[in-house]
């Protein structure tokens, strides 16, 4: 068969004559016209026992010659049909004056016209059922129309009576239903909401796209008469707190449409199918008001409660820390390093499955309500437009904007977010350094306060990662802060106050005993030295050595400025930092390290691993994400680099070459160490004495600088690095004995 | 497939438009006068007119006689046709022989008085003395219902599904001369409480003439009680 013989359906704009009838179509209305006739010519022979069937059916003719009049539209129509199927010209005609009426019918706004066969189908089966009671009532219809109801009154009682008995069961899990169907989606109209774009800071690169799908949702035949359409659903995904629903509340306020608002739990039910309903009932008030207004916009917080079915989006979204135990390691890593950690923890452990959610069905109806909008819809369009023959009609543009929200895009079922559904995702991520500066503006407007500008910059660096609710809470706390003094106006140390409370939590007040004391000062000094000697893309915030919650020590870093890329070298350098405490641990202790080293070991290899097996950081090239998907294995050894190498080289298993790296490493820390003993104990004097320094003051230490808190003078002397040596190895001394120092601690 | 499918749509479509004609154009071949409160049916001709129930019940509220009034009230259903216009509802009600052909139904309750009473020879006496006329050899041309040139042309019992009595066609000349022709019906319900009567009468030469078509009126009579 060649491909030319192979014929599709034809188009339905290349068709020149109708679709041709089954013969059940063509006749099926005389068919049951007959049948209704000769129901009426049967009953009047019933009625009188001489009556003949020819007399019979001649009476049903004159007495009801409406029957009649229909039977010959509806062959008038057939005929019409038949003439249009077989005729190429008189369908042109036909299909060229529908064209027409329908252009005219358009001139009406789809509101109107949608109202107006509202009217029309509602005074039809008035007309109806008027006819109806009328020969039941053997009145005229109208009069009928008004008996009707009367005697529904009467019977009222009986029937409703006969109601309960019935269907008591049916009742109770109706009203069920409806109860539980309700709730859950409140619609504001315009001016209902106050929040304007311009109350959202810091995000102003959304909210720019953002303004442009509602420029499109306002006036649609800016792209529609160009070919395109108004895009539909919009993703707003990101951190907590980064404003995602002040977004959605701007956009409530800015835009001239109705907003409807579900909440994140109007899709979880007790029962199956109240979800399914909730839905329908949703997207049913979603297209009157579309239809209404011209447009609508939905708003879906917490979109991950609608349920998944598996993983989806690529890309890290939520900074979470999952560190805990001795030293603080999360702390003075770079976020995205942090993220990377906690994604490695979430895909090996908890976020195997889907599920969650709206469930049974919810989801599935979301999805198909969300792509199903532009199906012919309607019972008299579907259904008696089908039965007549005719085609159903298209509906009209919904124009209906969907936005979601969510901390968890994962979460989210790959089905919710392909293009048509989800037309546009938008990372609400952490605020970059000038919309800080402007949140913190924004807030700080509301207080009194004497903050500079250059302070206020200096607070938007020092908290790089902070979203516009940690910001208020910042503020609020400073406030707060400022009043338990006495005052009602927030100065610098307010907020600095502020930020170290939220940071560190409460301290837990724990006094260390001195030998202990000077274990954890010299762990935290390590990573201090480390981070002030090596690591420039990061800067200490603060080291403490005030036990805390859930850690003994920290040494926090920030970056300076907003980076997007990393590098092997600042990997590195994370790495020396957190592998500063084992090489300082055995250097100052002979040899002894203790277990707070745990999660600084962890967090290394994590990165080590990455590095060897997934940024090309390591001696070999493959990705092991790949490897590890398409279960090849792991590379052996890299390219040699001489033929000597080649001879010798054995091919090394992934798991030894990060242990190899990792040893390398810890070398060069130990060396780094050893060569600034001085420094690190130094440092650890400082914390020893004042429990918690801020950055300027460990640079201060180093540097023989004056910070807010120390005077780095002193340990720029070799005398009092002596003095301070002896305390070292009176505290060793000590720790190995297990008993209290015999020196303590030197004060300058 | 397609084409024969187009072919029998045509063919049925035919069918069914002809069939829709033809019974438009028919009239039908009775008039069926009924009363289905009292299951009550005969047939006339088509052509025959009607003198309407109101026309008759003003007609005999008119008369003087004793318990003319109240058996008017216990009147369920009486109507008169005739196939000529000139028969009017006082001819009905009286004894002269009418111009045309005449046909009276009449359903009516009766009184407790007239239920213990009541018997074929009663029913046979509805609208003149049969009784007297057929068991006496009296000269009856000055009575109250006067009568010459009586003859009985038939008696028997009739048994309907829903009453039963007596069927009496008889002649007679009355008081302005003329020979008619009467064909009583008159018929009893089971528990005595409602008579029927069909009267199909006319002049005698008319009668003969048009024996079969009164005959069928009178033997279409069907009375199935009251449902």
């Amino acid at each position: 068969m060649s491909s030319s013989e192979v014929k599709g359906r034809i188009k339905d704009d290349e068709r020149t004559t109708r679709i041709h009838l089954t013969l059940f179509d063509r006749t099926k209305f005389l068919l049951l016209f007959a049948l209704v006739f000769f129901i009426l010519v049967w009953a009047a022979m019933a009625d009188n026992p001489l009556l003949s069937f020819s007399d019979a059916a001649t009476g049903a003719f004159t007495k009801r010659w409406w029957i009649v009049a229909i039977a010959a539209f509806e062959i008038v129509r057939q005929l019409h049909f038949l003439l249009a199927e077989l005729l190429a010209p008189y369908h042109g005609v036909w299909v060229k004056y529908f064209a027409l009426v329908d252009r005219v019918i358009h001139k009406l706004s789809d509101w109107t016209r949608y109202r107006i066969s509202r009217v029309a189908k509602v005074l039809l089966f008035v007309a109806l059922l008027a006819v109806v009671l009328g020969a039941v009532y053997k009145e005229t219809p109208i009069k009928a129309l008004f008996l009707a109801p009367k005697a529904l009154w009467s019977a009222l009682p009986m029937l409703g009576q006969l109601l309960f008995a019935v269907v008591f069961i049916l009742i109770q899990f109706f009203a069920m239903f409806w109860f539980l169907s309700r709730g859950g989606i409140d619609t504001y109209f315009p001016d209902d909401i106050r929040t304007r774009f311009s109350d959202v800071w810091g995000q102003d690169h959304v909210l720019n796209r953002i303004r442009e799908n509602l420029l499109f949702l306002e006036s649609p035949e800016k792209i529609e008469d160009h070919g395109g359409y108004v895009p539909g659903g919009i993703l707003l995904w990101g951190p907590p707190g980064t404003g995602k629903t002040l977004m959605a509340e701007s956009i409530a306020g800015e835009t001239g449409k109705p907003f409807v608002f579900v909440d994140p739990g109007a899709f979880n039910n007790m029962f199956f199918g109240v979800g399914v309903l909730k839905v329908k009932s949703l997207f049913r008030k979603l297209r009157k008001l579309a239809l209404r207004y011209g447009g609508v916009v939905v708003f879906f917080d917490e979109a991950d409660s609608l349920g998944n079915r598996g993983i989806s989006v690529g890309g890290g979204a939520a900074r979470s820390n999952p560190f805990s135990g001795a030293c603080h390691g999360g702390n003075y890593l770079s976020s995205e390093a942090s993220s990377l950690l906690a994604r490695e923890a979430f895909v090996a452990g908890t976020a195997a499955g889907g599920g969650g959610g709206g469930g049974m069905g919810t989801l599935q109806a979301l999805l198909t309500e969300l792509s199903g909008l532009k199906k012919p819809r309607g019972f008299f369009n579907r259904v008696l437009r089908r039965a007549l023959g005719m085609r159903p009609k298209n509906p009209p543009k919904y124009r209906i904007l969907v936005v979601m929200a969510t901390n968890m895009p994962e979460a989210l079922d790959e089905a919710l977010l392909r293009p048509g559904r989800i037309d546009r995702m938008y990372r609400v991520g952490y605020p970059s350094k000038a919309g800080r500066v402007r949140t913190y503006e924004g807030y700080l407007a509301k207080v009194s306060h004497s903050l500079t500008l250059e302070e206020i910059e200096k607070l938007a660096t020092i908290t790089p990662y902070s979203t516009g609710a940690s910001i208020k809470d910042t503020i609020n706390e400073a406030l707060i802060t400022a009043i338990r003094d006495g005052r009602t106006s927030i100065i610098w140390s307010d907020v600095i106050k502020a930020k170290q409370s939220k940071d560190l939590g409460p301290a837990e007040d724990v006094e260390y005993i001195e030998r202990e004391r000077h274990a954890v000062a010299v762990h935290e000094a390590c990573h201090g030295v480390m981070a002030h000697l090596i690591r420039r893309h990061m800067e200490i915030d603060l080291a403490t050595i005030e036990k805390g919650s859930d850690y003994l020590g920290m040494v926090a870093s920030i970056p300076p400025d907003d980076q997007f890329t990393r590098w092997k070298s600042e990997y590195e350098a994370d790495i020396l930092v957190s592998l500063a405490s084992l090489a300082g641990e055995r250097i100052f202790f002979n040899g002894d390290n203790s277990s707070g080293v745990s999660s600084d070991l962890e967090t290394a290899t994590t990165i080590a691993s990455l590095m060897e097996g997934h940024w090309g950081m390591g001696s070999t090239i493959s990705s092991h994400a790949s490897n590890r998907r398409f279960e090849v294995g792991a590379p052996g050894g890299g390219k040699p680099r001489d033929a000597k190498e080649e001879a010798t080289a054995l091919r090394r298993a992934l798991a030894d070459r990060i242990e190899d790296n990792l040893s390398t490493l810890l070398t060069k820390a130990e060396e780094i160490l050893n060569l600034n003993r001085g420094k690190v104990l130094s440092l650890a004097h400082a914390l020893e004495q004042f429990k918690t320094l801020s950055g300027e003051d460990v640079e201060a230490v180093m540097n023989g600088g004056r910070g807010p808190l120390v005077d780095g003078a002193p340990y720029q002397s070799p005398e009092n690095i002596a003095k301070i040596e002896q305390y070292h190895q009176s505290a060793l001394a000590a720790h190995l004995e297990h008993r209290k120092p015999e020196l303590s601690l030197p004060i300058f | 497939m397609r084409i024969q499918a187009r072919k029998s749509a045509f063919r049925l479509t035919f069918v069914l438009a002809s069939l829709l004609v033809l019974t438009a154009c028919a009239a039908p071949s009775h008039l069926y006068a009924a009363n289905k409160k009292s299951g009550t049916y005969f047939t006339l001709p088509y052509s025959w007119k009607r003198i309407s129930e109101s026309t008759l019940t003003k007609q005999e509220s008119l008369s003087k006689a004793t318990g003319a009034a109240e058996r008017l009230a216990a009147v369920q259903w009486q109507e008169a046709y005739s196939p000529s216009k000139e028969v009017s509802a006082a001819e009905i009600f009286s004894l002269k022989s009418p111009p045309a052909p005449a046909v009276y139904v009449r359903v009516r309750a009766l009184t407790s008085e007239e239920m213990n009473s009541v018997s074929y020879n009663s029913l046979r006496d509805i609208f003149v003395p049969l009784t007297s006329w057929l068991n006496s050899t009296s000269d009856f041309a000055t009575t109250p219902v006067p009568m010459t040139k009586f003859q009985l042309l038939g008696d028997e019992e009739r048994v309907e599904k829903g009453a039963r009595g007596v069927r009496s066609i008889f002649s007679f000349t009355g008081a302005d001369g003329i020979d008619q022709t009467f064909n009583q019906t008159a018929l009893i319900s089971p528990d005595h409480s409602i008579m029927y009567i069909l009267l199909v009468r006319a002049r005698s030469v008319d009668y003969t003439k048009s024996q079969k078509i009164l005959t069928d009126i009178s033997n279409s009579f069907t009375v199935l009680g009251a449902a």
